[in-house]
């Protein structure tokens, strides 16, 4: 017997299988379940698609650099308090209740090889899509993906000393209203003295306004500053630990009593401005008894990164850019004056 | 006539309702053109009509060269002799002398930078609102700050481009009093739809009252003018702000529009302006403080509606 393949056969049969497609879907037997795990096919079928993705993707949208050359601290803060839970860490096992998901977060000591540091990126940068792995909680911050790239890139061979060395410091004393384990995340980072274990992309707690330092943690929590570091560790914090932890770095000794000292350029920017490209002084904000952050004896490489931050990507216009008053004022600043205002700031110092 | 009906439509800004002896004599020349033209149109559809209807070979040849000569040569060129002969002169500046007032007006992204300089007296600094006496000749110096504006007052005078680098000086002279408009009419960015200006013209005795008036320092600071640095881009006179990036403030609240004649003077326009310039203004220059409790900003908008 012959059979004859005709449009309206093949119209049919098409029709018959997205039927049964639908029932089965809308019978619920399909198996959702995370406990049973997949079929060794339908596992590699996955992984392989995933794999060749982030290949694909990475190749054309990672940036060229993207792994930072220093600054473990911050990502590893990061890792400790938002990655470590499902991926481990060096002397810190997975938790077993996210090492039952489908699928498991993979151990990084072994997995991280497989991929270049253009791969790295892409994945912290974007997630992946089924598995659990968020994406980047600030797409504004490169930056910050880029020191995680680097952190990552050493867990393979990181000893758990050094681990320890890199996420924990000495707390110091208590502070009233902040559990222990709330102020070591903090002084994990920014060290006991709030000076930032002279790492260059934290800043100098001590001797900032606490109604500033206040207002930060706020916006961290809420999203409005960006940072995925910073948000994480905020969004955790309630309103009175938040006030509490402000008080306790702003009284410390640090920033706001070296005079800066640095370039005649520079000095001029900040106590005149540039009123020919209409660039107001620096001083006329940020000066005592005004109610704006403390810029003098920052950490200099802070001050630049902010700056940097603020005037965003030249590729991008002005008008699609924030309008706030910081963003406004930095993309002002002429672009060879960006260092030497901050080593000004910084009282002459990197 | 129907063109001119539409002059009804808005008084403040209409080239056909001038207050000034430039935009008259515009507006004069306008008319006369365009009656010339409604003649010249109906003589000759009258003509082209009469040729259709004529039989052919009513004219020779001689009569119908002379035709050509006179309708197509000589009558035209009187006409357009006489219309160039009387239209010359509205092309001649008023003639200005020393003791005339020159105003300063600087086109800025997107709101307009003025300085009064009276002879004899010291220049005194305001912004987005020109004031002119009426029936004396005023001596306006153009100049772009930024990039290329053209100053529009259109019951005043014709417009006239201000270039960066460059000083155009247009002399004008009311010649009644009112409450007028003028516009940027170059396009200077994503706002300049949004760059205008009032225009006031005051009887001679009174516009010298006010130019005394605004040459006078404010009656006083304010501690959250001063704790939010807005002193950087903006002066208050007699307060040590000092910023001459954006307006001058010191006798804002006698103005009767803010952000250069687009809103009315209200205190919650103002708060809402100082937290959002931009949603006011797209690419307005002065940065938004969203920073600011809405409360202090509505303390700070009563405060600079207290400079009059």
């Amino acid at each position: 017997m012959t059979l004859r393949i005709t449009w309206k056969r093949v119209a049919a049969t098409l029709f018959t299988l997205f039927a049964a497609g639908m029932l089965f879907a809308w019978s619920g037997l399909f198996n959702v379940a995370a406990s049973s795990g997949h079929w060794p096919v339908t596992d590699w079928f996955l992984h392989w698609v995933m794999r060749n993705s982030v290949k694909t993707h990475a190749a054309f949208s990672a940036p060229d650099d993207p792994r930072a050359q220093q600054e473990l601290v911050s990502a590893a803060g990061h890792f400790a308090g938002a990655c470590a839970s499902c991926h481990g860490a060096p002397g810190r096992r997975p938790s077993p209740v996210m090492q039952a998901a489908t699928p498991p977060a993979p151990d990084l000591a072994v997995n991280a090889k497989e991929w270049t540091d253009k791969q790295l990126f892409w994945i912290l940068q974007h997630g992946v899509k089924y598995s659990g792995m968020p994406a980047w909680g600030a797409p504004e911050r490169p930056d910050e993906i880029r020191r995680m790239v680097a952190f990552v890139r050493r867990l393979p061979t990181m000893s758990v000393a050094e681990y320890r060395s890199l996420t924990e410091a000495a707390a110091g004393a208590g502070v009233a209203g902040v559990k222990d384990g709330v102020l070591a995340g903090c002084a994990g980072c920014h060290g006991a003295d709030g000076r930032g274990r002279g790492q260059p992309d934290i800043p100098v707690l001590g001797g900032q306004r606490p109604e500033y330092l206040l207002a930060a943690l706020d916006a961290y929590a809420q999203g409005q500053r960006h940072s995925a570091v910073m948000g994480n560790a905020a969004a955790a914090l309630s309103a009175d630990e938040m006030r509490a932890l402000a008080g306790h770095f702003a009284a410390m000794p640090g920033i706001g009593t070296n005079a800066p000292a640095g370039s005649a350029a520079a000095q001029r920017i900040v106590e005149k401005g540039l009123p020919e490209i209409q660039l107001p002084a620096c001083a006329s904000c940020h000066a005592a008894g005004k109610g704006y952050p403390v810029l003098n004896g920052q950490r200099a490489s802070y001050i630049a990164q902010r700056l940097r931050q603020w005037r965003g990507e030249k590729e991008v216009v002005d008008a699609r850019k924030s309008h706030a008053t910081m963003p406004v004022i930095a993309r002002r600043i002429p672009a060879e004056m960006i260092d030497p205002l901050a080593t000004y700031l910084a009282g002459g110092q990197q | 006539m129907a063109t001119l009906s539409l002059a009804g439509c808005n008084r403040h800004q209409s080239a056909l309702a001038p207050f000034g002896v430039e935009a008259s004599s515009t507006r004069d020349l306008t008319i006369i053109l365009l009656i010339g033209a409604v003649v010249i149109a109906v003589a000759m559809s009258l003509l082209i009509r009469h040729a259709i209807r004529t039989p052919g070979e009513r004219l020779t040849h001689r009569q119908g060269m002379k035709l050509v000569l006179w309708a197509g040569g000589v009558v035209p060129t009187i006409l357009l002799f006489t219309l160039l002969v009387t239209s010359l002169p509205a092309m001649r500046p008023l003639p200005t002398s020393r003791a005339d007032l020159t105003i300063n007006v600087e086109g800025e992204q997107f709101w307009w930078r003025v300085a009064y300089r009276p002879p004899n007296a010291a220049r005194v600094v305001s912004a987005n609102e020109v004031r002119v006496p009426v029936g004396r000749t005023v001596a306006l110096k153009l100049m772009g700050g930024d990039v290329i504006h053209s100053f529009w007052i259109p019951g005043l005078a014709g417009k006239m481009d201000m270039i960066p680098g460059r000083t155009n000086t247009l002399v004008v002279r009311a010649t009644k009093p009112g409450r007028f408009r003028g516009v940027c009419t170059e396009f200077c960015g994503l706002s300049h739809a949004l760059m205008a200006f009032d225009v006031v013209a005051m009887e001679p005795a009174a516009f010298d009252r006010w130019l005394a008036a605004e040459a006078k320092p404010a009656a006083g600071g304010n501690a959250l003018f001063a704790q939010y640095g807005c002193g950087g881009c903006h002066a208050i006179r007699g307060t040590g702000e000092a910023g001459a990036i954006g307006p001058d403030l010191t006798h804002f609240g006698a103005r009767q529009t803010l952000a250069a004649g687009v809103l009315p003077m209200t205190t919650a326009n103002v708060a809402s302006f100082i937290r959002h310039p931009e949603k006011t203004k797209p690419g307005v220059r002065m940065p938004a403080f969203d920073h600011m409790p809405p409360a202090d900003a509505v303390a700070l908008a009563r405060y600079l509606q207290g400079l009059k």
